[in-house]
């Protein structure tokens, strides 16, 4: 068994704080739109028109509709000033919203000497409170659960996301490759991550290493397949929301999203190995070995199924609109899943790699004296 | 041969060393959940009912991730009603957020990817995000649900005579370990999935407040975070299980 030792204790007391502070931080961002730069309008009163039936070339049946909106200027110098805008939203919704009363929406001026509706865009509906919302919920769920046992978890996450932006930030200033930089990273965070767990042991070395060569051996040999294969049936165009050259970025990618299922790994084979090497010292190095493999085949599984889930999931919009638009399984499992897959395949050959390496370099450890 | 059957090889050769034949079972269930996540998207894109075509598949796959390649029995079927009733708790929740949120569809950033496309397809993109969210937190609720009921039943085989209320101590200290491994699991699986969207987003300048209002950001977000709730819930629902099997002295 694993072994998280909260470094902080903290009470009923506190979990009421975080409750009344989350209520608080609710509030407030429900009246934060004096924070916001950008004009915010309250939608106020909505006319909708009929709707106008759509028929697309592919025979795809949907409709159209026309709203007229009143929205109440919330900030800014135009603050409680109303005007009527146009929006136009269909029944898929794909790229357009059905707005209705009391939501509020980020407005657009396109010449800030003239406030006109003609002069205002709708740009998009504001999401903060949900979020913060989804945000409070989880953290109060897991004090309330785990009363603050589970602290290191949300410390562990929060140091991580921090480390995340200050490795994005290199790469957009610096021209480094971003394979390097997010090696780099991965390396830090499989530190910090070990550290967290175990504090400063054997047992944190025994993980950060096999975490580090299970995550490069994974990445090395997909790295090699694609280019002895030539990407053949992997489709990187299709990749979303590049800046920058496809492939070093993909990698990173993989390597980043596999990381943390792959540490979870090591990180209980090796408390459980260590466990059971404390209650009977006369194991051999082959048995514990075989020990450790057994315990890790039984947790890989579900393993690579929750990355799998997470990474195919995430295609589905543009699955169905591309099976929606005329095209065969064939060539929408090429466009829009490809990458999904090969992110999928990386991740788990990470994961089932990181079992005989975590429970090989365990086992050879779990003898030697403790390193301080 | 295609990289993806290459790798797929691999895979195999990879999960047979790790686990024997128990990597091959898990390989082979790992392809019939691709089976089924594809068949999701295929009927909804047919127009059958995406809640129900969901359901259904989702009911499938959690069949498949806890019963397929593992030690059946007791533990195996408290896991899965667990987890079948963490997902409908997950669900109820899932609906208002997304209806509040309305993060469906595609966002200005996806813009050079829909060019030329069709968007009057029919399908409500709400009930797909509401699909899509659903099927990403099976796998999360399947692991942490066999990892505490497999604990719970291991304490009371070697010990029948453990009280309620030891066995709840046990649950949570268990629980508190599965939480910690699976937030490192998914948080990291988002930042993997988000990554070139943060550097996109650097890059063109963007300031916090629309990042934090961007819709496929929210929705990433929403998607980690209502998978971490459902492995929350996962430790109150199967130590809950447990006790009132006890009490009706089925276990």
């Amino acid at each position: 068994m694993q072994k998280v030792y909260s470094i902080i204790k903290i009470k009923w007391l506190t979990i009421f704080l975080v409750f009344l502070s989350g209520l608080g931080l609710i509030l407030f961002s429900h009246y934060d739109s004096a924070l916001y730069q950008q004009p915010i309008g309250e939608v106020v009163s909505v006319k909708t028109e009929k709707k106008q039936a759509q028929v697309d070339q592919f025979q795809n049946k949907d409709y159209s509709v026309n709203q007229k909106l009143t929205v109440k200027i919330l900030n800014g110098k135009h603050k409680n000033q109303q005007y009527t805008l146009a929006n136009n939203y269909s029944k898929s919704n794909a790229t357009d919203l059905k707005y209705q009363k009391g939501q509020k929406l980020f407005l657009h001026v396109i010449n800030q000497d003239k406030w006109s509706p003609k002069n205002l865009m709708i740009q998009g509906l504001k999401r903060d409170i949900s979020l913060i919302f989804l945000i409070w919920l989880t953290i109060l769920l897991i004090l309330i659960v785990l009363k603050f046992k589970g602290s290191m978890a949300l410390i562990s996450v929060i140091v991580n996301a921090v480390l995340l932006y200050v490795a994005v930030k290199i790469d957009v200033i610096t021209s480094i490759n971003p394979l390097i930089i997010f090696s780099v990273l991965s390396v830090i965070f499989t530190g910090v991550t070990a550290l967290l767990i175990f504090g400063k042991s054997k047992e944190s070395m025994v993980a950060f290493f096999s975490t580090v060569i299970g995550t490069a051996l994974s990445i090395l040999i997909s790295y090699l397949v694609l280019r002895i294969t030539n990407d053949s049936g992997v489709n990187f165009e299709m990749m979303e929301y590049v800046t920058q050259d496809r492939v070093p970025l993909f990698f990173a990618c993989s390597m980043i999203g596999s990381l943390g299922a792959i540490m979870d790994l090591s990180a209980d084979i090796t408390s459980s190995l260590f466990e059971i090497f404390k209650d009977n010292q006369n194991l051999s190095t082959w048995q514990l070995f075989l020990t450790g493999r057994k315990i890790g085949s039984s947790i890989m599984g579900p393993l690579v199924n929750v990355l799998f889930l997470i990474f195919i999931a995430g295609t589905f919009p543009m699955l169905i609109l591309f099976l929606n638009n005329g095209n065969t399984w064939g060539y929408t499992l090429y466009m829009i899943m490809s990458l999904g897959i090969v992110q999928s395949l990386i991740s788990a050959i990470g994961i089932a790699l990181t079992v005989p390496i975590t429970s090989l370099i365990a086992s050879l450890l779990c003898e030697t004296k403790v390193i301080k | 041969m295609s990289s993806i059957t290459v790798l797929a090889i691999i895979l195999l050769a990879a999960m047979i060393l790790a686990g024997g034949i128990k990597g091959a079972y898990a390989y082979i269930g790992l392809i019939l959940n691709f089976i089924f996540v594809f068949a999701t998207g295929y009927l909804i894109s047919i127009g059958l009912s995406a809640f129900w075509v969901t359901m259904v598949n989702a009911i499938i796959i959690l069949l498949i991730t806890i019963y397929f390649g593992n030690d059946q029995g007791q533990h195996a079927d408290i896991s899965f009603i667990g987890s079948v009733i963490v997902v409908l708790i997950v669900i109820s929740l899932i609906i208002p957020i997304l209806h509040w949120a309305q993060v469906q569809g595609f966002s200005n950033e996806n813009n050079d990817d829909l060019e030329g496309m069709s968007l009057l397809i029919g399908v409500k993109f709400l009930h797909v995000s509401t699909s899509m969210i659903i099927l990403s937190c099976l796998g999360a609720v399947a692991e942490a649900s066999v990892a505490i009921a497999t604990g719970l039943t291991e304490i009371i085989e070697h010990n029948n005579s453990i009280t309620q209320k030891e066995l709840v101590n046990s649950g949570l200290h268990i629980g508190k370990e599965i939480v910690g491994t699976a937030f490192n699991t998914l948080f990291f699986g988002l930042y993997g999935e988000i990554l070139a969207l943060l550097i996109w987003f650097e890059r063109l300048h963007y300031s916090f407040s629309s990042v934090i209002n961007n819709k496929i950001f929210v929705s990433e977000l929403i998607m980690t975070l209502i998978s971490s709730i459902g492995v929350i819930l996962t430790i109150p629902v199967i130590i809950g299980i447990i006790l009132y099997r006890r009490k009706k002295d089925i276990l």
